[in-house]
């Protein structure tokens, strides 16, 4: 291929016209939504709520079970086999920051009152976890992806990181390999939140993957600890295991949910270390 | 803060690039158009100064590649459409074929390509913005061409 032929064919990629009015529409009115917030207002709130506190007995106003409106199933296929698991909408308070990073899954935990796995394998640091919740056009969420790119170095060797907290920059990773170990293993974890189930017509939601394909050889296990079925494959991918490393070409992947949430391993390791991975998970 | 005009002016400066960019990962001219509103967004809310036109233009293009690679990381987005909406940005089969060709590629090469013969930087700075090595970005390089040879024969 002459090398003009690229620049030029990708000359021909722009943004129409509408494309140009809607993202500028939306962007500067949503931005204009954006007013400073009264304080005085917020101040006397605050005030008036612990006068209530300091008076009254309130119970625990909710666990994390609560806060579970309704389930959703998603549908896989082992061979010819359908696997199903059932998955929660939970209702969880955005009033913080849209993106931001973490240092370590308990403050999630801690934020939401809701449990979530967690692996005694796992390298947290500062600023390892990225939380980036989905939104539709209209600007509601209906999920939240937290992401730990090296959530578990295990045999890696010279292992050397560099986490941001710039929530749009990733953290980078260098290591050389280890014999169980080919890359680091990455964590993400999918909670649907309510608003999802709220704003279905607005989304496709055979798009979004409801019933969702999985590779062939996609396999299930049984893991006893969790007392859950998980999904394990072999994948040819240039996918986030493999974006940091030259030499990948094949990774493992394993998903399940587990109490509503979605859990996503993946990393060039063996199927039996990814199944060691499931068994040592704990709340 | 930026103006509205402010604003306007450095997304009519940017917007083609970015959309590009987009569109190289997502493959999909939808989920292209919602990344370019999603790093408008940044843009216009982070409030960030730039030393300069080229730095903030390395700025748009990491933060357009983290979050085409963050949504495709969403294991939801696992069964996308590719390719959706390609005859509407390009309409003759021949640039459609070589766009076809270029997105293809695995995430790695294809990047370093189109930074290399579209944006035309240079291996070091292709380095410094994706935040590898300039020997990795050579390499990536050599092997994208090698791959697109292959393809074409």
């Amino acid at each position: 291929m002459r090398e003009d032929r690229i620049k030029d064919a990708f000359e021909y990629i722009q943004t129409s016209e509408e494309t140009d009015e809607k993202v500028l529409s939306t962007v500067i009115n949503r931005q204009q939504k954006i007013k400073p917030r009264n304080w005085s207002k917020l101040a006397i709130a605050a005030a008036m709520a612990v006068a209530v506190l300091t008076v009254v007995q309130i119970p625990q106003v909710s666990s994390y079970a609560d806060s579970v409106m309704k389930t959703f199933t998603n549908k896989f296929y082992s061979g010819s086999s359908e696997v199903k698991q059932e998955g929660n909408y939970y209702d969880l308070d955005y009033t913080w920051e849209k993106e931001r990073k973490f240092d370590s899954l308990g403050e999630f935990e801690e934020v939401w009152n809701l449990p979530l796995l967690k692996s005694p394998l796992a390298t947290e640091e500062s600023n390892s976890w990225s939380f980036w919740p989905s939104q539709t056009n209209k600007g509601n969420f209906f999920g939240i992806t937290l992401t730990n790119r090296f959530y578990i170095t295990g045999d890696l060797q010279d292992v050397k990181t560099q986490t941001t907290i710039h929530p749009t920059q990733g953290n980078e990773i260098w290591y050389e390999k280890g014999e169980l170990y080919k890359t680091p293993v990455n964590c993400q974890i999918l909670i649907k939140t309510i608003c999802e189930e709220e704003i279905a017509p607005e989304v496709d939601m055979d798009y979004c993957g409801y019933i969702r394909p999985v590779p062939d050889n996609a396999k299930t296990y049984y893991v006893k600890s969790l007392d859950v079925e998980v999904l394990i494959s072999r994948e040819t991918s240039d996918g986030l295991a493999a974006w940091n490393d030259d030499n990948i070409s094949e990774i493992t992947a394993m998903w399940f949910t587990y109490e509503g949430v979605e859990y996503h391993y993946t990393g060039d390791v063996s199927v039996e270390t990814m199944l060691e991975i499931a068994e040592e998970l704990e709340l | 803060m930026l103006t509205n005009w402010e604003f306007e002016k450095k997304y009519f400066l940017h917007k083609d690039m970015v959309y590009r960019i987009a569109f190289t990962y997502m493959k999909n001219v939808q989920e292209a158009e919602d990344i370019l509103q999603e790093v408008f967004l940044k843009l216009y809310a982070g409030d960030k100064s730039f030393e300069s036109e080229e730095h903030e233009k390395r700025w748009l293009i990491r933060v357009t590649t983290n979050l085409c690679k963050d949504k495709l990381a969403v294991f939801w987005n696992k069964r996308r459409c590719e390719f959706e909406g390609l005859e509407q940005l390009a309409d003759k089969e021949a640039e459609r074929s070589v766009i076809q060709d270029i997105v293809s590629l695995p995430e790695k090469y294809r990047i370093a390509i189109y930074l290399h013969y579209v944006e035309g930087y240079q291996c070091k700075e292709i380095a410094e913005i994706l935040g590898k090595s300039e020997s990795a970005v050579k390499m990536r390089l050599k092997r994208g061409k090698e791959m697109l040879k292959n393809e074409r024969r």
